[in-house]
């Protein structure tokens, strides 16, 4: 058969079968056009096609099993999504747990086990007890049950591939290797320091996610499944089971230990023997008792020595191979104790050679003395690799060989004291915490405290913490913490995981060296839901302390400091400020019912209230500015009461205090009250810059404004600000590049893109503002900004008919509507018609529009600057004393 | 499962012949294996490795349907196709599979 044409015969073959018999014939002919070969093929796969054949399957009995579940159909609450595998024990769902309103998988067991019910007990008691160690690396289990033909297990869901599946797509590089296999070997550690021992560690029973947090899946389900669990066993088993046969084969031949096989009573070390096959595997793609039969692999198992693993790495291959070969010592006692000193072996092996195959390729060393201690330790490996094996340098070669491991041993001690001697690090970055809730709705929680431990570790003196429009770029997305740290220029990286049950959640978070990938500390912290509000601090400092940044009472206090002690109220607080942050009107409105329970659960809530302040402070499209600025005053005056130290208040008052109240000196109090309260709060720099700008100070205010992009490089609000206030500044072509160094930042936003038209406007370059302004009514067609930008670029390129007639149209379409009063005060003082121009400004003046700010530096005005009106309209909005 | 069913086959196969008796521990396989004794578990086995050589998609969907004992809606669950692919595509294995074994037969 010729592979070409395959995909033509089987098509053919197939339609001809859904034809009717006496169509065929003629359709055949047709289809394969006078193409003798392939109609031979077609009719002879036609003459061998028997629709009986195959069609019973020789997998052991499964029909009998009853239904199986498809997708929509309930079992239980649970809601079937879709099967996601299956195997011998059974099949696995993702399921909708339709109580809790989260994803969970959900195993049903091929079989109803109808051993004694003790048994039963038992498997269920010690699932659930690893379970309840709450270690990152095993899976947790919600629930364990049984119906009339099965058991089910429902668990946590997680999101990745099991280790088999990796290991059929693709070799793992050695970091990984050892990453997957200490995850695993510390969940082993945990598990049997409970005394639970898993009995049945294969690639299938390991998940490994994207970001490569590793799960141990089935704790004790082998106990139930595998009463007696040996060869012996197996064939009674197999003989009255047949069902069970493929689950109990698959777990046995492979990675069953010798006592385990040999039907001995086994204890926590037979798991440690089964780590060293998966490991073995990872490494050298097979198993290392593989053999052609089942009978070949026992002998194996019990009397052959795996065959040495090799690796590039002659010096790897050794040291790794004597890790693996001790964990698959055929005697246990010869095996190591614990799964932890088992864990221990394999961090050497990470550290002496992931970390010194970083240093070579990491340009950018924290520390040059670090650097010497590595290239020295390679100098002296790479020694090892250029000795030449030749016969008569044997002796000496196995001396030196010797002095060389002694050496890099001393080298890995002194790298491991130095890392602990190290200074602590300059910055970090705080990833945004990964939701697992399995609720999307409740991403406000992960993203609330990823903001809230992004606010309290930059409360640490000479930690430079990255700004939360840098880190939240990162979101969703999948990429190596090493690109992320060379990215954002951090050693260091915060990540974390929010899982939550019924009454309580779960936070794992991990710090990590971004140049070696090495995880320097890791913690879980499981709460009931009543501590939410004080786990973000708890967490801070833990982190502080781990990397070694000595806090001192005041700066533990305001890393620490919490407003609230009422969780509920802590937790809508995150979620009103995760709907506020979505700016759009719906959201806000969420975000006001989150605020408003929020105060009545606890009344003196400071920040509640500083969250329903900057909502109104930007809230005007809908309800008007008159009465959106009096409430964002209001709510930060009953903030600051609560608490006068709280900067984000004191920044919306000033806000407020200038854009409405037209009172300069509060303004200018306020946000200098703000700085000195948090330094490192954007926003307050990026307001108080563009006060100084507006009012004439026109350096100082670009110079805070720098700082403020400084502390929020991504933010684009801040980068729109920048941009805008160089324009007023005149500085036009650096205007146009900041504006679309915001349009890269977020691609649509508005603002930006009226401000490049009137940059480009302004230098003159008027068939780019011309073109972009075009481009904006295309989207949006009542594009009324930019209709007026438009009729000046008419005005100013020489043709104010066309400016005066595009006026006229919007000043009709907008009849009886709200109007850009500034900006049709704009296009009179462009056009010379001064009265018009100053009768528009003070209409805007009277309904306090935002621009009015802009008035005395703004270039669209600069005619006006000798009329007395303007001057005291300057007067009266404070821009002039 | 395909592995451990054929692995078994061959062990038994060498058995018959008498290269030396070996102890076949799992005989409830063999039942399982014999039950079916219309199929010539090594001849399909070659033959499937073939197939996988034009075909490696219908290779994956006779192990589920055969091996593993899967129906057509789950097979396609689990390859992500839609079942009437899979019910096509498993048509035509199963054609080709059959002229194969019968074609080694007559040889």
């Amino acid at each position: 058969m010729s592979d070409d044409n395959w995909n033509q015969v089987k098509q053919i073959f197939n339609s001809v079968l859904e034809l009717d018999p006496s169509g065929r014939e003629e359709y055949l002919a047709e289809a394969c056009a006078g193409d003798n070969a392939i109609r031979r093929q077609v009719e002879g796969l036609l003459e061998s096609y028997l629709s009986d054949f195959l069609e019973n399957p020789i997998a052991p009995n499964r029909q009998t099993n009853g239904a199986r579940l498809v997708t929509g159909k309930l079992f239980g609450h649970y809601e079937i999504v879709r099967l996601i595998g299956s195997g011998g024990m059974g099949e696995v769902y993702l399921a909708k747990d339709s109580k809790l309103d989260r994803n969970v998988a959900l195993k049903v067991l091929n079989e109803k086990y109808e051993s004694n019910e003790s048994n039963i007990q038992r498997f269920i008691q010690e699932a659930k007890a690893a379970s309840a160690l709450n270690h990152p690396s095993i899976l947790t289990i919600y629930e364990i049950g049984d119906t009339e033909q099965s058991h089910y297990i429902v668990s946590e869901y997680i999101d990745g591939k099991t280790l088999r599946e990796i290991l059929e797509r693709r070799k793992l590089e050695l970091s990984k290797i050892l990453d997957i296999s200490i995850q695993i070997a510390g969940a082993l550690a945990a598990a049997h320091s409970a005394r639970i021992i898993h009995r049945d560690i294969k690639p299938e029973n390991v998940i490994v996610r994207d970001d490569g947090l590793v799960k141990v899946l089935d704790f004790g389900l082998a106990k139930l499944i595998q009463k007696q669990p040996s060869l012996i066993g197996l064939e009674e088993e197999t003989i009255k089971q047949n069902r069970t046969a493929e689950g109990l084969i698959l777990g046995t031949v492979s990675y069953m230990s010798p006592e385990q096989a040999r039907g001995e009573k086994i204890d926590i070390r037979t798991d440690i023997f089964s780590l060293g096959i998966v490991i073995y595997e990872m490494i050298a793609g097979r198993t290392p008792f593989a053999g052609g039969s089942m009978s070949e692999t026992f002998a194996n198992l019990l009397k052959t020595e795996p065959p040495p693993l090799e690796m590039s790495d002659s010096q790897l291959s050794l040291e790794l191979g004597q890790v693996v070969n001790k964990a698959l010592a055929k005697d246990r006692d010869d095996r190591y104790a614990t799964a932890h000193h088992f864990a221990a072996a394999l961090k050497k092996i990470k550290t002496r050679f992931v970390r010194s195959d970083a240093d070579e390729t990491s340009s950018n060393q924290p520390n040059p003395e670090e650097k010497t201690t590595f290239v020295f330790g390679q100098r002296t490996v790479g020694a090892a690799h250029v000795t030449a094996p030749s016969i008569g340098q044997q002796l000496r070669h196995r001396i030196s060989y010797v002095a060389i491991t002694l050496l890099t041993f001393i080298m890995a001690i002194w790298g491991l004291s130095y890392l602990i001697a190290s200074a602590p690090p300059e910055s970090i970055a705080v990833m945004p915490f990964v939701n697992e809730t399995g609720i999307p709705e409740t991403e406000y929680l992960s993203d609330g405290l990823t903001e809230s431990l992004i606010g309290r570790l930059s409360q640490i003196p000479n930690l430079s913490v990255k700004a939360r429009s840098s880190v939240f770029r990162y979101k969703g997305k999948d990429m190596p913490i090493k690109n992320i740290g060379k990215d954002l220029n951090v050693p260091v990286i915060l990540t974390g995981h929010v899982t939550r049950r019924e009454n309580e959640f779960v936070l794992y978070v991990e710090l990590v060296d971004t140049a070696t990938e090495n995880i320097m500390w890791r913690a879980e912290y499981n709460r009931p839901n009543s501590s939410l509000a004080t786990i973000p601090s708890e967490i801070a400092r833990d982190v502080a302390n781990n990397i070694r940044h000595k806090l001192s009472g005041a700066e533990e206090q305001s890393v620490t400091r919490t407003y609230t002690e009422n969780s509920t109220a802590y937790e809508l607080y995150l979620k009103g400020r995760y709907y506020w942050d979505k700016r759009n009107e719906d959201a806000y409105k969420v975000a006001i019912d989150a605020y408003t329970q929020a105060i009545k659960l606890d009344p003196n809530y400071a920040l509640a209230y500083a969250g329903l302040a900057d909502l109104y402070l930007f809230r005007d499209g809908d309800i008007g500015r008159s009465v959106a600025m009096p409430l964002a005053k209001q709510y930060a005056l009953k903030a600051l009461e609560n608490d006068e130290t709280l900067a984000e208040a004191h920044n919306t008052l000033a806000f407020v205090n200038e854009n409405y109240d037209f009172d300069m000196t509060a303004a200018e109090a306020g946000f200098k009250r703000a700085m000195e309260l948090k330094p490192n709060y954007a926003v307050a720099h990026q307001f108080y810059g563009g006060f100084l700008v507006q009012t004439g100070r026109t350096e100082e205010g670009l110079a805070e404004l720098r700082k403020a992009i400084d502390l929020e490089p991504y933010s684009a609000a801040i980068n729109w600000h920048y941009g805008h206030m160089l324009l007023l500044a005149r500085r036009y072509d650096e205007a146009i590049e900041q504006q679309q160094k915001t349009l890269q930042i977020q691609p649509n936003y508005q603002l930006a893109k009226s401000s490049l038209a009137s940059a480009y406007m302004y230098a003159g370059r008027f068939n780019d503002a011309a073109a972009l302004i075009q481009k904006q009514t295309e989207q949006d067609s009542e594009n009324q900004g930019g209709s007026l930008t438009l009729a000046r670029v008419k005005i100013l390129s020489g043709d104010p008919k066309e400016g005066e007639k595009i006026l006229a149209r919007v000043l009709q379409e907008r009849e009886g509507r709200k109007i850009n009063l500034y900006a049709v005060a704009g296009v009179y003082a462009t056009l010379g018609d001064k009265d018009k121009a100053i009768e528009w400004l003070n209409r805007g003046y009277d309904q306090r529009v935002f621009q009015m700010f802009f008035l005395r530096v703004d270039p669209a005005f600069d005619g006006l600057h000798d009329d007395p009106r303007f001057q005291e309209l300057l007067r009266r909005i404070g821009l002039v004393s | 499962m395909r592995r451990i069913l054929v692995d078994y086959a061959k062990t038994k196969h060498r058995a018959k012949r008498g290269s030396h008796a070996e102890h076949l521990p799992l005989d409830g396989l063999a039942l399982a294996v014999e039950q079916k004794m219309d199929i010539d578990l090594l001849a399909l086995d070659d033959a499937l490795d073939r197939l996988a050589r034009i075909d490696p998609q219908q290779e994956r969907i006779v192990e589920l349907r055969y091996f593993s004992g899967l129906s057509i809606e789950e097979t396609a669950d689990i390859l992500d196709l839609s079942a009437s692919t899979v019910k096509r595509e498993w048509r035509a294995a199963k054609a080709w599979l059959r002229q194969q074994l019968t074609a080694g037969n007559k040889a």
